[in-house]
């Protein structure tokens, strides 16, 4: 019978060390007490969506532990939703294709190959880029709102709370802008802001103005 | 003994306090012209993040020796060989969060006693104080304990083989006391739990389970301030929880600020979705039957503490083993050793029987025939005549691990 005390054994030292690691050596001002950024989910289409919607309640791991056959990804997906996941009907489909293409088995328990450098292009239903969209539709449309609210931290931090922070430092705006379409995590927590590539610069240069505007 | 009087109290603010946020959601996301979250936001739960202790200061009031099994929700255990002791100490005790640790302020803390009673309650931390306070010493296992050890291994915690369980001293009060002082109504027969702990969303239902009323009138089960001699400590259900002793963990609620008596059980999704097995056995890897149960007490289990793996002795050496074994309704009558993979079987020394609820020390002195690596199997066997299997019945979210604990060591030419 397959034993597993190793496994057990060596993780937490582990998580601890670069826990303490990423404490000593964090450089920037801000990042001084950074925890360790959590892993995301592959590259691929339907990433971004898929990290904003189900890398909310728990980390990456719950998926990237997981081989799921496509019926199976479908009912895990309507599962989160009754447990509070902010998955809007139609993208549930984007969704479970990407877990599928990604974290998928087959129905014979066989495990799928994952696509070889799979462009990680979105599948979110993104709003066209035309630049001119007010920010409430933008921040709908990206569901900025699942993870923010203005005065309270949800997920993230509230758009108060960063407007105070880095609204009048120098390159405030720059880096503000760039975690929003990057993602990452460090500057409020070790929960991961995720990576928004279809928002266009027009957009983004609107979203950090309001942001900014709420002080 | 005094008879609380219900009060307004914190709970009530809190719920003001709560209503306002979502009102507040609601409102900002009506004004975007509705997120994915608007509709549903408002209709449940609150977020209350802004409270939550962050996994850092929690981990610091647990050994190395914890291993981290999902950061988000927490949870954390040690395995076997660092369960040698009698008591298990707070540092040793598992983490099971389902959603964030919250920091509940003790002296606002109030506990409704409600539902199908004579007369609903609002206890506090210090109405608790007065009454017939007592200490147990009593099993806690999560109820997907040693799930990795299944194939194939089903989705949930990766809990190791052993490890996510203890078996700490509680001192609270007797559920039974509370409800007699509430008065239970013709009709009973769920009695549920509801924790404060909140996730990261307002959409996220509270944990809530429910529990047979002969459980709950049963004296151990108690609402536990108190662990180790301590006052509990926050990730282990500051200031009041649940305990259910020999259960599933998940019966325990942490945190705990409601207790309603029900005319059925409790329907939410961590009655529904999770801990259920099926009521017949299932083929590995087939989905959940109609068949399926609430998972409730604990089968017969042990483990080996004393030697861990790959230790090393001497030749002519004594190679003193030992470990615990317990069940939930039932008690350890015996437990075996082998020592050539289950051909033959001895039987260990078994220590008197403690609290009713707490595990059983076994041992036996072990003089190895001969040298090289080789292996030690414990298997228990409970009164009800129930054998630890070597292979427990495979169930789709991996619950009642107890398969025969299995630990090899060398011993030095
Ligand atoms: C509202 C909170 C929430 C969101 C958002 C959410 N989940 Fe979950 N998820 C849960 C809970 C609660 C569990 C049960 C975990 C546990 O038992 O600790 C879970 C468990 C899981 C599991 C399996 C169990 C495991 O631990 O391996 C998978 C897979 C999973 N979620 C995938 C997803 C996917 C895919 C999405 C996006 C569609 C998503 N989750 C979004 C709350 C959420
Ligand atoms: C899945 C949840 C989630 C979603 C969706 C989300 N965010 Fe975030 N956001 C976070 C988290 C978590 C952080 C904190 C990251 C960190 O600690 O650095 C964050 C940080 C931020 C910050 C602070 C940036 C900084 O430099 O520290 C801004 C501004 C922000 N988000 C705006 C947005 C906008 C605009 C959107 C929609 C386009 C959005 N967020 C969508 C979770 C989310």
């Amino acid at each position: 019978m397959p034993r597993s005390h190793a496994r057990g054994g060596l993780r937490a030292p582990a998580i601890l060390g670069s826990m303490f690691a990423a404490v000593l050596l964090a450089s920037a001002p801000i990042a001084a007490q950074a925890p360790t950024p959590e892993p995301t989910l592959v590259p691929g289409a339907g990433m971004e969506l898929t990290m904003q919607r189900c890398v909310i309640c728990h980390e990456a791991q719950h998926i990237t532990r997981s081989r799921l056959t496509r019926s199976e990804w479908l009912e895990n997906t309507e599962l989160m939703i009754k447990r509070g996941a902010p998955v809007a009907p139609g993208e549930i489909a984007p969704i479970v294709d990407y877990l599928f293409t990604y974290y998928g088995r087959n129905d014979d328990g066989s495990p799928r190959p994952r696509p070889a450098g799979a462009p990680a292009a979105s599948a979110a239903p993104a709003p066209a880029a035309t630049g001119s969209r007010d920010v409430q539709t933008l921040l709908a449309a990206y569901g900025c709102t699942g993870c923010h609210a203005m005065d309270s931290k949800v997920v993230g931090p509230s758009f108060r709370d960063v407007a105070r922070r880095f609204g009048s430092e120098a390159g405030g705006a720059e880096r503000v802008a760039r975690r929003i379409r990057d993602g990452g995590a460090g500057d409020w927590g070790s929960i991961p802001m995720p990576p928004h590539p279809a928002i266009n610069d027009a957009e983004l240069r609107s979203l950090v103005a309001w942001v900014f505007a709420q002080r | 003994m005094d008879q609380p009087t219900p009060r307004a109290t914190g709970l009530e603010r809190l719920h003001a306090t709560r209503r306002d946020f979502l009102t507040r959601i609601a409102q900002a996301s009506a004004a975007l012209g509705g997120s994915a979250l608007a509709g549903t936001a408002a209709a449940q739960a609150p977020a209350d993040s802004a409270g939550s202790i962050p996994n850092a200061v929690v981990m610091a009031g647990k050994d190395s020796v914890l291993a981290i099994h999902s950061e988000r929700p927490l949870t954390a255990s040690a395995p076997a060989e660092h369960h040698n002791f009698l008591v298990t100490p707070t540092r040793r005790m598992f983490v099971r969060n389902n959603l964030n640790t919250p920091e509940v302020d003790a002296s606002r803390h109030v506990l409704t006693v409600r539902g199908l009673v004579d007369r609903e309650l609002t206890l506090t931390l210090d109405d608790l104080r007065k009454m017939n306070v007592w200490e147990q010493q009593a099993m806690l296992e999560c109820a997907g304990s040693g799930r990795t050890a299944f194939r194939p291994t089903p989705r949930g915690t990766p809990w190791s083989e052993t490890g996510g369980m203890g078996c700490p001293k509680w001192t609270g009060v007797s559920l039974a006391e509370i409800l007699r002082m509430a008065g239970v109504r013709n009709g009973a027969v769920h009695v549920a739990f509801f924790g404060v702990d909140r996730g990261p969303l307002p959409t996220i239902p509270p944990v809530v389970r429910s529990i047979p009323m002969a459980k709950a009138m049963e004296r151990h089960t108690m609402i536990a301030t108190g662990m180790n001699g301590e006052n509990l400590s926050p990730v282990h259900g500051a200031p009041m929880r649940s305990l259910v002793p020999g259960w599933v963990g998940s019966a325990s609620i942490k945190w705990v600020t409601a207790i309603e008596v029900l005319p059925a059980p409790f329907k939410g999704t961590y009655m529904d979705d999770s801990y259920r097995i099926p009521g017949t056995p299932v083929a590995p890897g087939e989905k959940m039957p109609a068949d399926a149960v609430s998972t409730e007490d604990w089968p017969v289990k042990s483990m080996i503490t004393f030697p861990g793996p790959n230790a090393r002795f001497r030749r002519g050496q004594v190679v003193p083993i030992e470990g615990r074994a317990w069940v939930g309704e039932s008690s350890i009558r015996r437990v075996d050793l082998s020592f050539d993979e289950g051909v033959t079987w001895q039987r260990a020394s078994l220590d008197r029987r403690g609290d009713r609820y707490a595990w059983r020390r076994f041992s036996l002195d072990h003089y190895p025939e001969k040298s090289g690596y080789q292996t030690v199997l414990a298997r228990a066997t409970d009164d009800r005549g129930n054998v630890q299997p070597f292979v427990p019945a495979w169930n789709p979210l991996g619950y009642y691990w107890n398969g025969v604990h299995r630990v090899g060591f060398t011993v030095e030419a």
